[in-house]
């Protein structure tokens, strides 16, 4: 049963595009022609065998579709404003070197993240941290050190709509405890804004006090 | 709907050029083999006009093939490109030809 | 009228060339060309495909269109990578540009290591470092 179940999950994919990619190169999805490209990818798949395609094991279609959506969003404005700037003779560029530390740790989903990242105009996977995870992107025209932050940020949210859609299991389940607790941890900042501004405010009032007499800073 | 096809074109040929500068100007090794990589999509590109503009369906595997096999030769230069800074080699050619200078000064002032 | 969208597509997806070689000609150095390079051909290729397809008007050209898409999603971010890697680690790039490097400290670590050892950095480090499939 296991065995079953492992081909369908790792075995089935590749045997699949190989049908997909004959019957569209001669453009003709008939019987006899399947039939045919079914053949033949089970001939090159049993006699080139490659080691196996350890794909996760799961799948979900809503946060696919959203994910392909900004993807396809993200690759016409970028590349919008990277025509402009390419036009814009004589305009001074500035970039910058970022790491981004990612949640996963899978080979695959680095490398599907990394796809991502430099498919999506703006950024470029110029090293890869395997041991740690952490990418080192090249990012083009930023100006400010809260411009790479925020791109930093935005890498890491790419990150995680890969993982919703089609990320492994327990580490599909550990992006959601997180979202939980920084929700939890915003509304406790939150109270604890509304209840200490007061003790804040206090505070700073005591400061100025000390700075008007003469203290000088520890 | 020929004039669309004149105009694609006549782009794509100034895109060329634009190319052909970096490849015959770029200071480093691996610039050149950006715009080689570019050239190649250009000629991707062209091949959709043709196919746009013909409505010749079997020119269309070209482009399956491209996009699987023109990033190899990229790849490969990059992979070995030189460890050295661009101006090592004027560096060294400098070098080399003052110690053979200096040696023959030697030779010249010993036997003579 | 689809005709015209088809047209359209093609215009613009000549334009992204345009704009390629543009960036080429014009930015400072390796690393941004790479950019220029490789991403507004991303964009152009789609849009030369949908106008294709549109112009075609039968289903039967799709897959195709979409199979050369896929492949060449798949290796553009491989070819430009390594370029970029090679360009970072030979220095082959503006350093006052830069406002932000993190990648530094890691590129001088290994090159000393690499000195001292005088192995380099490819075959010293095991590719299969921890992590899962």
């Amino acid at each position: 049963m296991r065995q079953i179940r492992d081909f369908i999950l790792h075995g089935l994919p590749p045997l699949l595009w190989l049908v997909l990619v004959w019957c569209a190169l001669w453009q003709d999805f008939s019987v006899p022609n399947v039939a045919f490209g079914l053949l033949l990818s089970i001939l090159v798949t049993y006699v080139f065998r490659m080691p196996r395609l350890y794909l996760s094991d799961r799948f979900n279609l809503w946060h696919s579709l959203k994910f392909l959506a900004y993807f396809l969003w993200g690759v016409t404005v970028a590349s919008y404003q990277l025509a402009k700037l390419s036009f814009a003779f004589g305009k001074p560029i500035n970039s910058a070197m970022v790491a981004v530390e990612l949640r996963t740790r899978s080979d695959l989903f680095i490398t599907a993240t990394s796809h991502a990242l430099s498919l999506i105009p703006g950024s470029l996977v110029v090293d890869v941290d395997r041991a740690h995870s952490i990418l080192y992107l090249h990012v083009i025209d930023v100006d400010t050190p809260e411009g790479v932050e925020e791109y930093r940020v935005s890498a890491q949210k790419i990150e995680a709509m890969i993982l919703r859609a089609a990320g492994h299991s327990d580490e599909y389940e550990a992006l959601l405890r997180e979202d939980v607790e920084t929700d939890e941890d915003y509304a406790r900042t939150v109270d604890a804004a509304e209840r200490g501004e007061h003790e804040l405010q206090e505070q700073d009032e005591r400061k100025t006090v000390v700075n008007e007499i003469g203290g000088h800073d520890s | 709907m020929t004039a669309v096809i004149w105009a694609c074109g006549i782009i794509l040929a100034v895109a060329t050029i634009g190319t052909l500068y970096r490849l015959w100007k770029g200071p480093t090794l691996l610039d050149r083999v950006v715009s080689s990589d570019v050239l190649l999509t250009i000629i991707a590109a062209g091949i959709c006009l043709l196919v746009f503009a013909y409505d010749r369906y079997i020119y269309l595997p070209i482009l399956v093939v491209l996009s699987m096999i023109g990033f190899i030769s990229s790849v490969t230069v990059a992979r070995f490109a030189s460890n050295a800074p661009v101006n090592a080699e004027i560096d060294r050619v400098t070098e080399v030809d003052q110690k053979d200078v200096e040696k023959n000064l030697e030779t010249g002032s010993e036997e003579g | 009228m689809i005709d015209i969208i088809a047209a359209l597509c093609m215009i613009i997806g000549c334009l992204m060339s345009l704009a390629a070689a543009a960036g080429l000609y014009r930015f400072p150095d390796l690393l941004t060309r790479l950019h220029a390079g490789s991403k507004p051909q991303v964009f152009g290729l789609m849009m030369l495909l949908l106008g294709i397809a549109l112009d075609a008007g039968t289903w039967k050209v799709v897959p195709v269109l979409l199979v050369a898409l896929i492949l060449q999603f798949l290796t553009i971010p491989i070819s430009t990578h390594m370029m970029a890697r090679s360009g970072y680690r030979n220095k082959h790039f503006r350093r006052q540009d830069l406002v932000r490097d993190d990648l530094r400290a890691r590129v001088e670590d290994e090159l000393e290591t690499e000195q001292r050892e005088g192995v380099p950095a490819e075959e010293r480090m095991p590719h299969q470092q921890g992590g899962r499939a």
